[in-house]
C-alpha cells in the first residue's frame, strides 16, 4: 500500500520536496504538496522510484493545484496553487534521476539561468510521466535550455503546458519512443524565441506527437523528422514530420486567451481553430480530461492542446437549495446556457424550493418523483408544459394561459377540479373522457367539446 | 544598530539511504538548508506519523548553525558533477561534499551525542561554527568508478 505524505510549511509531514524524496520507502511513495508557500529550490532536487511497484508520485493535494479551478489562467501564478521554482542558476527544480515517477498538477518556473529545464531527466531504469503540469522557462542564456528536458526513452507527457521565453519548448535527448499528447507548447508572442517547440538535443530518432499545439517559436515546430503523430496545430507552414489531420499556418493570437508575456493565458479562446480539431486518445489520457480536469470532449471532438474549451454561452445561472436532498456540502451549483443538469437517480428533491427557468430551458423528470407541490410555475407565450404520465400534480395552483396556447393531458390524471380556468377568444378544451368543469364567462364565445358533459355554475349543458 | 545573526538550519542524513533510487543520500549528506525559524515537518522533526513506515526517521538530524548563512550552507547541497564532460559518469553522487564526522573537533560532545541519538530524543543541536569552521568538517566525496556495493 502506498504511503501518502503531505509536503508544505504549515505543519505537514515534510517541509521540502527534497526531504520527502530522501525518505523514500517501498510500496509506492506519494507526496502531496500544499501551497503554504512557494517551493524554492537552491539546488537540483532529484526524484524517482526504484521499480514499477516501488514508484514515486509527486502531485498537489486536493484543492491545492492552480489547475483545480478552470477559471485560473494558464500561466505560472503561485497565488493560484502550488508553485515550484529555484533561487540559483544551473538548478533544475525537479530532476528525474531514475524514472518510475509521475509528476502531476504542479506548476514549475525557472528564471535564474542555465537550468536544463523546469523538469529534466531521466536516465534511470524507468520512465517518467508528466501530466497536467505547467512548466514556464524564462531564461535568456541560449537555445540549449527548455521548459522540459526529456532524456532517455519511452517517457510520457500529457495535458501539460510548456512555456519558453527565448529557448526551446521541449528538448528530447535519446528520447526515442517517448510520447507527447495533448500538450500546449508556446513562446509568448513578444519574446520571439529562436528555438523550436520540440527539438532533438541528440540521439532521438523519433517520438509520437499528437493533439499538440506548438506556437510562437521562430525555429519551427520540430526537427524530429522521423516522428509520428496526428491532429497537431501550429503557426508554422509545416510540422517537420508527417502529421496527419493537423492544422498549419494558424494565427497565434486567434487561439489563446493571452499570448504576450504580460498577459499570458494559454487556455483556448472562443473561435480557436484548435477547438474540436483533435482526436480521442484514451490510451495516453485514459481519464479523458484536460489540465483542469474538464472532461473531453466538450464539443464534437477533443480539442488540440492541454485545454478543453467549454463554452460559457452567456450568463451563469445559479441553483440553490435551502433544504432537501440536493446537498452540495454548502457549495453553490451553477450551470451555463447550453449545459444540462441531470440526476440519474431519484434523490433530487426540490420539495419546498422555488425553481426558476429562463426562456428555452426545460425541466424534465423521467419518473414521477419531480414534485413541485406548493410552487408557482410561470410559462411564457410559446412554451409548453407537458406531463407524459399522470404524475405532474399542480393541484391547488393557479395556472394562466395566454391567448392561443394549448394545455393537454395525455391521460385523465391532470386535475384542475375546483379551480378557475379562463380562456380568451378562440380557446378550446379537449379531454378524452370525464367531466370538464368550466367557470362561466361572457368572453367564452365558443367551445368544441368531445366529452360526456360540461357543467357551469349555473346549469348543465347536454351533449 | 542590533546585528542579526545569519542563522540557518540543516537537515543532515546520518545513514546511507540505500532503498532510495540512485543517487541516494549517504551518511553526512545535507538534505536541505533552510532559514532560521523554519517550520519543519513532523517527519523531519522525528515524530512518528501514522501510516509512514519510516517511524521517527532515525536517519536524520536537524542542526542549527547560528553563524552560517543559508547561501553558505547551500554549497553543501551541490550534487557531484562530472569532472570530464566528454566522459560523463553514471555514478554521480547525491552530494559533492559531506559532513565528515571524523573531522569533528574534540569537545563537541553535544554534537556527537546528537549524531548517535537514533531515538532523536535530544531534538535540535546547535553548532556555533563559523562558515570557515564548518568548512573544516566538510570533505569532498571521491568519485565512484562503479556502482556502490
Amino acid at each position: 500500500m502506498a504511503t501518502v505524505s503531505s509536503i508544505g510549511t504549515s505543519g505537514r509531514n515534510y517541509s521540502t520536496i527534497a526531504a520527502w524524496h530522501a525518505a523514500f520507502a517501498n510500496g509506492g511513495w506519494e507526496g502531496e504538496c500544499y501551497n503554504d508557500s512557494e517551493f524554492v529550490h537552491s539546488s537540483t532536487v532529484t526524484l524517482g522510484g526504484t521499480s514499477s511497484a516501488n514508484y514515486e508520485k509527486l502531485t498537489a493535494a486536493a484543492g491545492q493545484s492552480a489547475f483545480d479551478s478552470a477559471a485560473n489562467p494558464l500561466r505560472y501564478d503561485v497565488t493560484k496553487g502550488v508553485g515550484i521554482t529555484c533561487s540559483a542558476g544551473y538548478v533544475t527544480p525537479l530532476y528525474s534521476s531514475a524514472g518510475f515517477l509521475t509528476i502531476s498538477r504542479l506548476q514549475v518556473r525557472i528564471t535564474n539561468g542555465n537550468a536544463r529545464g523546469c523538469i529534466a531527466g531521466d536516465f534511470g531504469a524507468g520512465a517518467f510521466h508528466i501530466d497536467r503540469c505547467l512548466l514556464q522557462e524564462q531564461q535568456t542564456q541560449d537555445a540549449n535550455r527548455a521548459a522540459l528536458f526529456i532524456a532517455d526513452a519511452n517517457n510520457l507527457v500529457t495535458n501539460t503546458v510548456c512555456i519558453s521565453y527565448n529557448n526551446t519548448g521541449i528538448f528530447c535527448y535519446y528520447a526515442t519512443g517517448s510520447t507527447i499528447a495533448n500538450c500546449t507548447i508556446v513562446s509568448p508572442s513578444d519574446k520571439s524565441s529562436v528555438g523550436k517547440a520540440i527539438a532533438n538535443f541528440g540521439g532521438t530518432s523519433g517520438i509520437t506527437i499528437s493533439n499538440t499545439a506548438g506556437f510562437g517559436f521562430g525555429g519551427g515546430f520540430t526537427d524530429l523528422s522521423s516522428s509520428t503523430g496526428d491532429h497537431n496545430a501550429t503557426d508554422q507552414a509545416s510540422f517537420g514530420f508527417s502529421s496527419t489531420g493537423s492544422l498549419t499556418s494558424r494565427t497565434f493570437a486567434n487561439q489563446f486567451n493571452g499570448v504576450t508575456s504580460s498577459a499570458m493565458d494559454f487556455g483556448l479562446k472562443a473561435g480557436s481553430d484548435l477547438i474540436d480539431a483533435g482526436a480521442a486518445d484514451t490510451t495516453d489520457i485514459p481519464a479523458a480530461g484536460d489540465i483542469a480536469g474538464t472532461s473531453r470532449p466538450q464539443g464534437s471532438a477533443w480539442d488540440i492542446g492541454a485545454w478543453e474549451f467549454a463554452a460559457s454561452g452567456g450568463a451563469v445561472y445559479a441553483i440553490t437549495a435551502v433544504k432537501g436532498a440536493y446537498a452540495l456540502g454548502g457549495e453553490a451549483a451553477a450551470f451555463r446556457v447550453g449545459r444540462g443538469l441531470s440526476v440519474v437517480k431519484g434523490s433530487y428533491g426540490l420539495s419546498g424550493e422555488s425553481v426558476a427557468l429562463t426562456s428555452a430551458r426545460k425541466a424534465a423528470a423521467a419518473l414521477g418523483s419531480y414534485v413541485l407541490s406548493g410552487q408557482t410555475v410561470t410559462i411564457n407565450k410559446g412554451k409548453t408544459l407537458a406531463a407524459g404520465f399522470g404524475s405532474s400534480a399542480l393541484s391547488g395552483q393557479a395556472i394562466s394561459f395566454h391567448k392561443a396556447l394549448g394545455m393537454a393531458a395525455a391521460q385523465a390524471g391532470y386535475v384542475l377540479t375546483g379551480y378557475a380556468v379562463r380562456f380568451g377568444g378562440g380557446g378550446q378544451i379537449w379531454t378524452p373522457q370525464g367531466p370538464v368543469t368550466v367557470a362561466w364567462s361572457p368572453q367564452a364565445s365558443q367551445f368544441d367539446v368531445w366529452t360526456s358533459r360540461i357543467s357551469t355554475p349555473e346549469n348543465w349543458i347536454p351533449l | 544598530m542590533a546585528m542579526t545573526k545569519p542563522m540557518c538550519e540543516i537537515l543532515l542524513c546520518v545513514r546511507d539511504m540505500r532503498n532510495v533510487a540512485w543517487p541516494y543520500p549517504q551518511q553526512g549528506d545535507v538534505i536541505a538548508v533552510v532559514p532560521d525559524g523554519w517550520r519543519w515537518g513532523a517527519c523531519e522533526l522525528g515524530q512518528a506519523v501514522e501510516g509512514n513506515p519510516n517511524g521517527n526517521h532515525p536517519f536524520w538530524r536537524i542542526i542549527k548553525l547560528p553563524n552560517v548563512t543559508v547561501a553558505q550552507a547551500s554549497n553543501l547541497l551541490a550534487p557531484e558533477r562530472d569532472t570530464d564532460p566528454q566522459g560523463p559518469s553514471p555514478y554521480l553522487q547525491y552530494r559533492q561534499f559531506y559532513f565528515d564526522k571524523t573531522k569533528i573537533p574534540a569537545g563537541q560532545i553535544a554534537l556527537l551525542q546528537n549524531l548517535a541519538d537514533d531515538l532523536r530524543t535530544n531534538g535540535f543541536v546547535t553548532l556555533n561554527f563559523t562558515a570557515a569552521q564548518l568548512a573544516n568538517v566538510i570533505s569532498r566525496r571521491p568519485a565512484l568508478s562503479a556502482p556502490p556495493s
